[in-house]
């Protein structure tokens, strides 16, 4: 028995703003980061919300990375302006807290640590949750999951519940076209690692498989185009439904090593995301691909992806050396000390980055099990 | 040796087979975590009653593990993991993982579930244990 769950409507493609017509509501929270409200990528939003005589506030006072403090500053004055519709517009983490920001908002007293799957938890008593991607990776606009970083710790606590699915999600690329192709090619490269493990994980099913498939194909058909080519609206597109589509593959599946190693490197030394699941793919899979399962999985990949141009040439280490191909090609890091890492830092936070990747629910349905030793070896390939 | 699950004797292997070196794995896991469990095997189809183990772990050790036959003497634990005994079984043959489990209903944890979230490597360590005590269920 597993279950399936996506967003109720997910609207999609060139103009799908103009879904935001369809919303009723006397007053919305926008929730964003201040790079966005610069960019002016908020206007088209507002303009809308201005058409439908829908009131609203803009909160933008995020952290970079998704903190539990920036949720209950949003859900404060969702309180005071007693809004009945939440529009997260931004990335993973504007998402994550416009998430976080919604449970708080319903439920006042509650502790993050208190969010379980299969607890109840009240969501739309007061409101409905809006997502609207601008980055072409994050996935969270069609999941069920918040990654937060705890305030004492800095560890980054998954949450899940099948409620704080949003209600609509609005997946149009005009979000992404401003976006710097660097930023493209990471988020991208995010996008990637959720279809692969979803794909791999020990809670894959053929739901989360079925996306994760696709995703992978228009990644490696789509990705360098959008990176290079700033006016290929096809591509700019085709990636922005692809990281939805790998939301919702790994909603449905989990995230793996790479994302638990991932994680744990970013709270150490602060480091994006994106960029740093870039490096530690290829790596994580090198040791996965050790097990025939995964191995087998890495060749249908391989096939169903269309990625080996020859069908002699199909098994899966050719998966992990496109990848690495593909990261050349875009010019993404694809070493510690590309982020000035050095051996003597990696060695003094150790400790820390094997207790994060091991408490990680990403490692607990790695297809290879992790334990100290590998963890540290995998750092040390990695400089 | 053979012990029938559950009993009070599974439950004391169990313990000497945490606390030596077949636990390490578990030992490192759980080094820096402590809590006490009252671990539930509910009745269903296969079997009658309602079976109560508490185990005390702490700091990679079990300090304590017992079956509990009185219901009034249960101690306040806390956290609660209680499934049927064809979920038990499933569980320790390594069918379902415990926080798969969970989600899929065959069990149900009470307590902070965040301070199990963040100890899964101890947790599924821990379900790990139970393979390797030779074990003979006790189903009708």
């Amino acid at each position: 028995m597993w279950f399936f769950s996506a967003p109720k409507k997910i609207i999609f493609g060139e103009e799908a703003l103009e879904g935001l017509n369809e919303i009723e509501g006397k007053k919305a929270l926008i929730v964003s980061d201040k790079n966005i409200q610069q960019l002016g990528i908020i206007k088209p939003v507002i303009s809308i919300l201005n058409q439908k005589s829908i009131k609203y506030v803009v909160f933008t006072d995020i952290d970079p990375e998704p903190s539990i403090p920036s949720a209950e500053q949003g859900a404060e004055i969702a309180l005071k302006e007693n809004v009945d519709i939440i529009i997260a517009l931004g990335g993973g983490s504007v998402i994550d807290v416009a998430k976080a920001i919604w449970i708080f908002y319903e439920n006042p007293k509650m502790n993050i640590d208190e969010v379980f799957p299969e607890d109840p938890l009240t969501l739309r008593k007061k409101a409905n949750l809006i997502t609207i991607p601008t980055t072409s990776g994050t996935g969270s606009d069609a999941n069920w999951a918040i990654v937060i970083a705890d305030p004492e710790t800095r560890q980054k606590l998954s949450v899940a519940h099948r409620n704080i699915i949003p209600d609509l999600d609005i997946v149009d690329p005009l979000f992404s076209k401003k976006l710097p192709p660097h930023l493209i090619a990471s988020t991208g490269f995010d996008a990637l690692t959720h279809a692969i493990e979803a794909a791999s994980v020990e809670w894959k099913n053929d739901f989360s498989t079925a996306f994760s498939h696709r995703v992978i194909e228009i990644v490696f058909k789509y990705l360098p185009r959008s990176v290079k080519n700033s006016s290929d609206k096809e591509a700019k597109e085709k990636m922005h439904i692809a990281a939805t589509m790998a939301g919702i593959a790994f909603g449905n599946s989990q995230i793996g090593g790479a994302h638990a190693l991932g994680h744990a490197l970013g709270a150490s030394f602060s480091l994006p995301h994106s960029e740093i699941i870039a490096v530690v793919l290829p790596h994580m899979m090198r040791f996965c691909i050790k097990d025939k399962t995964t191995e087998k999985i890495y060749e249908d990949i391989v096939y169903h992806a269309k990625i080996a141009s020859n069908e002699k040439t199909v098994n899966g280490i050719i998966l992990i050396e496109k990848i690495e191909e593909l990261m050349k090609e875009l010019n993404l890091k694809t070493k510690l000390s590309d982020f000035g890492i050095t051996k003597k830092q990696l060695e003094e936070h150790m400790d820390k980055i094997i207790s994060f990747t091991l408490s990680d629910t990403g490692a607990l349905v790695n297809p290879c099990e992790l334990d100290e030793e590998i963890i540290a070896t995998l750092c040390k390939n990695m400089l | 040796m053979v012990y029938n699950f559950p009993s009070d004797e599974w439950i004391k292997a169990f313990m000497k087979t945490l606390n030596g070196d077949q636990g390490k794995a578990y030992q490192k896991a759980a080094e820096k975590w402590e809590g006490d469990f009252i671990f539930v095997v509910e009745p269903d189809e296969t079997y009658d009653e309602t079976t109560y183990f508490y185990v005390d772990l702490w700091h990679g050790k079990c300090r304590e593990a017992r079956m509990i036959t009185d219901i009034n003497k249960l101690p306040n634990a806390e956290f609660q993991y209680r499934g049927t005994f064809s979920n038990w079984i499933k569980l320790m043959e390594g069918k379902i993982d415990p926080i798969r489990g969970i989600l899929m209903r065959k069990f149900k944890l009470v307590g902070n579930k965040a301070k199990i979230m963040r100890a899964t490597k101890a947790a599924k360590e821990l379900v790990a244990l139970t393979q390797k005590i030779e074990t003979n269920f006790c189903n009708k």
